[in-house]
């Protein structure tokens, strides 16, 4: 009898501390810009390794379809989100107070494939009466500044009656509608263009047309939240304001992304594949879930791997890179002003890694 | 005259905030919100005390009346509230930006409607239409049809056919006919099962009378039945309408060949652009009203003997 009581103290002791441990971190909702893949291998590593844990947060990662991660963040659904820049400046620019706090990826890869069949050599020229395949929700802008740059009018316009390129879109998968529907698809380097090489056109049928190489070079995965959210005094009741969390975020998922990077084979046995199902598999002949993702990690390694981070200044906008992909939007009439100072913080960044934005050379 | 002069001082206050307001891009004061709240507050009341005068009237447009101000003052007070609080165009934009937007994008949504209402819904209808009227024929001519298919019909038009909306579009494909082949499915069913009230819910009297006469199985059914279902029929045509529009619509969610008001609203409303949205809508539920009506106007020609056409 006295042995069970003791035991039951103790039990209740453990469940105590655990219970209290538990109540200790800060819930946070993510929203990723899609389903889970290794595009977000290091939000997933940050997660499962305990690198959130240890700075005090409980991070729930939330998928996402044809949907925009701005509507999420908006509305208070999640807190923070990772989006493109385009998408992030435009609603900015419709009164959506969103705030650019970190740079995941610091290049572009966004690109377009045609059959070589077609005949599409110099896209611009070439691309007039074509059809093109998008995804919407804000994941369109890259084609549209290429549009637009090229001096062409789409359907996605809604002033042009007699579009030059008709926008077509489609639900995920780009077998839907490439090549039969569409000349051009939109393709991520790290995804897409390996789905198409699945299903009979790889890259000695196709041609891969790099936005970036076009001029069109806008940033893509980054992290943002609200102003709201920054300007919390007392973040859910944590007695931590939303710089501080969001400084945390930060740290957190810089420590799994470069933990990623530097253990593809583990990361995506261990923390991509048990997180996702279908969305992770390729096509055709390149259906395999894991051969998937292990080439998608080594892609997305790449775009991560550039620019600020090679100099150890990972998650950081550089903002030579920001200007200029306004610069870009403003040109092709995407954004009509400048967005305001208050769209980047460069705050939390500075408080999660001990640097100084106006230090970067 | 009470009502009257109270709708329009809660008119005035809103509408001079509005223009006094119309450059800012502050949150207005508490003074000038207090007076939206009286306005709104008086145009309500006012609108009620008129709208009770106008109760028994015959004259059909002041019986319309209270509906147009009814609209009037929810446009007024959004437009007012919006401005106040500064509302940002990218969540909820204002009534005088939608009807702006709606006129400068005019050509294209146009298109967009010929689009999903002409191609799409119109086709769709019709076939779904023609094919459920004829399988009620059926049905109702063949007893083991009755038994073995009419269940499934009751089923299928009870539940969201809608849902099959992807699968429609990945099966046929992203252009006009996918949207098309479901506004049919959507609206085939309900077709079917009230086609089939009609032709078989006959009075056993009448029934009865053209046996007597040795009236041929053709001649009952052109004589008894299809005047008995008519008005079921119209039913579900009026039915297949709406049915028919939000299949359309929701079916370009699903991929679309670069047109139709699907498209542009969800297109738009990735974007923040929901003054497009609003403006798609408004097009989008104009066409669905002329179509009802149309149909409507049909029914009276044909069916202008029913009871309920009756005037008392």
């Amino acid at each position: 009898m006295k042995k069970w009581s003791v035991f039951a103290v103790l039990a209740l002791f453990v469940l105590g501390s655990l219970a209290g441990a538990q109540q200790n971190l800060v819930k946070v909702n993510l929203q990723l810009k899609w389903f889970p893949q290794a595009q977000f291998a290091g939000f997933f590593v940050a997660k499962e390794r305990g690198f959130y844990r240890a700075q005090g947060l409980d991070v729930t990662l939330l998928p996402i379809g044809d949907q925009s991660p701005i509507q999420m963040v908006q509305s208070g659904a999640a807190d923070f989100g990772t989006t493109w820049i385009a998408d992030l400046l435009t609603a900015r620019e419709r009164g959506i107070p969103v705030v650019h706090i970190a740079q995941i990826f610091q290049r572009s890869g966004f690109t377009l494939v045609a059959l070589k069949s077609t005949g599409i050599k110099d896209i611009c020229r070439d691309m007039k009466g074509k059809s093109v395949g998008v995804w919407p929700s804000g994941n369109e802008y890259p084609a549209v500044a290429l549009f637009r740059k090229c001096g062409l009018t789409s359907s996605l316009d809604p002033r042009a009656t007699n579009p030059d390129v008709t926008a077509v879109t489609y639900p995920f998968d780009p077998a839907l509608v490439f090549p039969d529907k569409v000349q051009l698809v939109s393709a991520m380097i790290y995804n897409e263009v390996n789905q198409i090489a699945g299903l009979g056109y790889d890259e000695s049928k196709v041609d891969i047309f790099k936005l970036a190489d076009l001029g069109i070079n806008l940033l893509e995965d980054l992290l943002f939240t609200t102003e709201r959210v920054l300007n919390n005094r007392n973040f859910k009741g944590s007695g931590l304001t939303g710089r501080q969390v969001a400084a945390r975020l930060i740290r957190a998922t810089l420590q799994g992304w470069n933990w990623a990077v530097a253990n593809q084979a583990e990361t995506v046995e261990k923390y991509v594949l048990p997180v996702c199902g279908n969305t992770c598999k390729g096509s055709g002949t390149r259906a395999d879930a894991k051969e998937h993702q292990t080439w998608q990690m080594a892609e997305v390694a790449k775009l991560y791997n550039a620019g600020a981070t090679t100099k150890g200044w990972a998650g950081f906008l550089v903002p030579a890179d920001y200007q200029a992909s306004v610069r870009l939007l403003r040109e092709q009439g995407i954004l009509t002003r400048d967005p305001p100072a208050a769209t980047v913080d460069y705050g939390p960044w500075e408080l999660a890694t001990g640097k100084r934005a106006r230090d970067w050379r | 005259m009470k009502g009257w002069g109270l709708l329009t001082t809660g008119f005035a206050l809103q509408i001079a905030f509005i223009v006094r307001w119309w450059e800012e891009s502050e949150v207005a004061p508490l003074g000038l919100r207090l007076s939206i709240g009286l306005g709104v507050l008086l145009s309500a009341v006012g609108l009620a005390q008129v709208a009770g005068r106008l109760a028994h009237t015959r004259n059909p447009l002041l019986g319309f009346t209270p509906a147009a101000l009814t609209l009037l003052a929810l446009l007024v007070a959004a437009e007012a509230l919006l401005r106040a609080y500064q509302v940002p165009p990218g969540l909820v934009p204002t009534p005088t930006r939608v009807l702006a937007t709606l006129y400068t994008v005019r050509d294209v949504l146009l298109q967009d409607a010929y689009q999903t209402v002409l191609k799409e819904a119109l086709v769709g209808y019709l076939i779904g239409c023609s094919l459920g009227v004829l399988t009620a024929f059926l049905v109702s001519r063949y007893l083991f049809l009755e038994r073995g298919f009419l269940p499934y019909a009751t089923l299928f038009s009870s539940i969201p056919i809608v849902a099959l909306a992807p699968v429609l579009v990945k099966m046929v494909g992203i252009d006009w006919p996918s949207k098309a082949a479901i506004c049919a499915i959507t609206v085939y069913f309900p077709v079917v099962v009230n086609t089939f009230r009609g032709l078989t819910e006959v009075s056993p009297i009448s029934l009865d009378l053209m046996r007597s006469y040795a009236a041929s199985e053709m001649q009952q059914y052109r004589w008894l039945r299809l005047p008995n279902a008519l008005p079921f029929i119209f039913n579900a045509l009026k039915l297949g309408t709406t049915l028919a529009m939000i299949g359309a619509i929701v079916g370009e969610f699903f991929g679309a060949n670069g047109q139709g008001l699907g498209f542009r609203i969800q297109i738009e409303a990735g974007r923040f652009g929901f003054d497009i949205v609003w403006a798609a809508i408004i097009v989008a539920s104009a066409a669905g009203i002329v179509w009802y009506g149309l149909v409507t106007w049909v029914e009276r020609r044909l069916t202008g003997w029913h009871v309920s056409f009756r005037r008392g």
